[in-house]
């Protein structure tokens, strides 16, 4: 099992590969990851994210065949592995109990 | 109808930034299918407004991956590139001093001194033709800077202009310049910097021109 840790924005960016499954490239992820997040991000940084991602043993990529409309070049793919899934598990496991009891006592409206 | 151009420039200097081929290539073809799209929608001018507005945010990343990839190796042919750039400053040097200066009789000795030590209007004279002389200095030291590292050129032009104008930024406060006045010592660190960067641009737009021409042969 994959001991390496994972910050939050490449939670969310792993959690946009898992969602996107065969869909899964930069821009996609890219656009996923700023619609979400209300945050214009980078192609590079969606990209150095993803490499780390790999890195980490989170993600697996591959190359696709190239295509006219990208100048000639190939989509790099990503997939989520299993160490990335059950990362993502655990993630979601953490963030229920970090949740849990805060309910209606939080209203920015009141406050 | 023609199919919307992406900045042919913009992306040969993103090219040149020498970040791993796989990386490159993915960001590059993410930057390309976005144009298109932005093009049908928005407009072939903002589209083009996008791309280079993106690419200045891509450039650092493309950056990082090429330092990252091959951290040692990287920094040999950046201090290759530095070194090189100061020899060719230097080769010319030689040659203008030793053989052109000497033949159309322009002052030397105390380069910077004769700025000072003239009429106003031959001081403002000689103050151009040195400053414009720096500026070709630096153009030619990375134009070799570039060319010394032909895998990532523009780095190695971008790391002899910070080192270059580091280095003169500080001796232009740490050394005794006499009565030379600060701004033509200002303004000489400002052309060299310049001159770097202009031939740096130079080397890398050249030789991603040729290496695109050459694919385009070998299909």
């Amino acid at each position: 099992m994959s001991s390496a840790t994972i910050g939050s924005f490449e939670l969310t960016v792993l959690l946009a590969v898992a969602r996107l499954g065969d869909d899964a490239y930069g821009l996609a992820v890219r656009r996923d990851v700023s619609e979400r997040t209300r945050r214009d991000y980078s192609v590079g940084a969606i990209y150095t994210t993803l490499d780390r991602l790999e890195k980490k043993g989170f993600v697996l990529s591959r190359m696709t065949d190239p295509t006219p409309t990208r100048g000639g070049r190939s989509r790099r793919q990503f997939m989520v592995t299993a160490p990335g899934q059950r990362t993502i598990r655990s993630a979601e496991r953490v963030a229920k109990a970090v949740w849990a009891g805060v309910g209606s006592s939080i209203n920015p409206e009141t406050a | 109808m023609r199919d919307p151009a992406i900045p042919q420039r913009t992306e040969r200097l993103l090219q040149s930034l020498g970040a791993d081929p796989d990386f490159r290539d993915a960001v590059l073809g993410d930057l390309a299918e976005e144009f298109a799209i932005r093009a049908v929608w928005d407009g072939e001018r903002a589209a083009r407004w996008w791309y280079r507005r993106e690419s200045v945010r891509v450039a650092p990343h493309l950056l990082r991956n090429w330092l990252g990839r091959t951290p040692a190796r990287g920094l040999v042919r950046i201090a290759a590139a530095i070194t090189a750039g100061w020899s060719s400053i230097f080769a010319l040097e030689v040659v203008i001093v030793q053989g052109i200066a000497p033949v159309f009789g322009i002052p030397i000795e105390g380069r910077l001194l004769a700025v000072t030590s003239r009429t106003p209007l031959e001081a403002f004279a000689l103050s151009v033709l040195f400053v414009v002389w720096t500026h070709c200095d630096g153009v030619l030291a990375g134009f070799v800077a570039a060319k010394v590292s032909p895998r990532s050129p523009l780095v190695g032009a971008l790391a002899f202009t910070i080192v270059c104008g580091a280095a003169m930024v500080a001796g232009n406060f740490i050394l005794p310049h006499g009565s030379v006045p600060l701004a033509f010592r200002l303004f000489n660190t400002l052309a060299l910097v310049t001159g770097s960067v202009v031939g740096g641009l130079l080397a890398s737009l050249g030789k991603n021109r040729r290496s695109r021409v050459a694919s385009n042969d070998s299909v």
